[in-house]
């Protein structure tokens, strides 16, 4: 699968943002996207996940859902983690025991059934990592998803998404260099 | 953390009680010193009163029918309020057909909207549709207010994971709305009282709330007014604890699922 951005442009006010940006994204390898702040990591994200419109593109073979994991976590506070997970899948077959053993995939055990407030901020950054991954869409955006986490559990992380998006288009963005290698990703420079 | 804040909690009662006794005191020093009864009743001689009439079999009827009356009011209102708040919040334009009806509404002076209706509702019932009048208003424009203040960026998450309306509603919007919920049964249910008890005063039907008040004020009975205006606050506050405990209860259910 290949997700294909074309002549993309955008601008907020004064500022272009993309002036006839084309970039494809392959199933085949993870892609990792760096760049200044303000660079468009995030609002190329959004443009992809229609939060925001671009001024003219042409995008090709974007599914309808996407997992997305955003720069803040976005999750119902008041919630468990199941919940949170549960209520992003289409398929609502999938058991508390499967999004549990998920969880713990990522180091998160016993806690899946308390409200997320009472979680540290890395746990929540796991649990919106879980989320994206098992929403069961064919495009992973994540938006420096190992922020906020120890080098332990980046690992498992990294780990868990290296394992369950397989054959899905995976972009990450990142300030971390050495996440190409880590990922055995294609970089896209913006 | 929570020894502290239940510390406060005694304070703050403690500090409630004492302002009430000194109030108590003030009231009965005036009263002592106007010696008018017929003017101003004493707190001891309301407390008498207040019993007497507690104790009397009509005392029950008359509570039951004001109570119906103005909760039915309230509920509606609530209801009401909540359903045409969603439906503003979807429609932009039942938004701006409402706002001239709900500004009217909170503008007019209730005694206006008690006479007009006066004339076209039965004085049993007037108290429901004035104390509903009183209250849409509140809620409407709060859970309005409260829709539209919902974080934008869960809004956007639900919209990413196509979490479907329902689920919406249920994990992103009645959250959000919690505080406001709160605060709306707690101004309006005083409101309600007021406004409904108001309308009884005026229409004065029969083995009501406001038909005693009406009585005592012609017989010139300060005590009986004074006993059964006690009787009207601690009815709201109560109905008004109860409403909150409820709608806590039912948040602590769902919430932590």
């Amino acid at each position: 699968m290949e997700v294909i951005v074309k002549n993309l442009n955008k601008k907020f006010g004064e500022k272009i943002i993309f002036n006839n940006f084309s970039a494809s994204f392959s199933s085949d390898k993870i892609t990792c996207i760096m760049g200044e702040s303000g660079s468009g990591k995030t609002t190329l994200f959004n443009i992809l996940s229609s939060l925001t419109i671009p001024d003219s593109y042409e995008i090709l073979n974007v599914p309808k859902k996407i997992g997305y994991v955003f720069q803040e976590n976005r999750l119902c506070e008041n919630f468990s983690a199941i919940t949170n997970i549960k209520i992003a899948l289409s398929n609502k077959t999938v058991s508390d025991e499967e999004i549990e053993k998920n969880l713990n995939s990522v180091g998160i055990y016993d806690v899946s059934k308390k409200p997320v407030s009472k979680f540290s901020g890395g746990m929540k950054r796991r649990v919106a990592i879980v989320r994206a991954i098992m929403s069961d869409s064919d495009l992973i955006l994540l938006d420096e998803p190992l922020n906020g986490l120890d080098e332990e559990n980046q690992k498992k992380v990294i780990e868990y998404i290296i394992n369950n998006t397989k054959n899905k288009v995976v972009i990450i963005s990142t300030h971390d260099i050495s996440n190409i290698d880590t990922f055995n990703a294609n970089l896209l420079k913006l | 953390m929570y020894g502290k804040s239940n510390k406060n909690k005694v304070w703050s009662l403690k500090q409630k009680f004492i302002s009430i006794l000194i109030s108590v005191a003030l009231w009965q020093i005036v009263a002592l010193w106007l010696n008018q009864p017929a003017l101003l009743a004493s707190p001891i001689d309301v407390i008498k009163t207040l019993f007497d009439i507690i104790f009397k079999k009509e005392f029950w009827a008359t509570v039951i029918f004001s109570f119906s009356k103005i909760s039915v009011g309230f509920l509606l209102a609530i209801i009401i309020g909540t359903l045409l708040a969603s439906l503003s919040y979807k429609f932009d334009k039942l938004e701006l057909l409402l706002y001239p009806f709900m500004s009217v509404v909170k503008a007019v002076p209730v005694v206006s909207f008690i006479i007009l209706c006066f004339i076209w509702i039965k004085a049993e019932n007037l108290s429901v549709l004035i104390s509903f009048l009183m209250v849409l208003p509140i809620v409407y424009t709060g859970i309005l207010n409260g829709i539209k203040s919902t974080d934008i960026k869960l809004l956007e998450m639900a919209k990413v994971f196509k979490i479907n309306n329902f689920n919406k509603i249920k994990y992103i919007y009645l959250p959000s709305l919690k505080p406001q919920i709160l605060s709306i049964c707690s101004v309006s249910v005083g409101f309600a009282w007021k406004s409904g008890v108001a309308a009884e005063v005026i229409t004065i039907p029969n083995g009501s709330i406001g038909d005693m008040l009406y009585k005592a004020k012609i017989y010139l009975n300060s005590n009986e007014l004074l006993a059964w205006t006690v009787v009207i606050v601690i009815i709201s506050m109560l109905f008004e604890k109860i409403i909150s405990k409820f709608i806590k209860f039912l948040y602590q259910r769902y919430e932590g699922q």
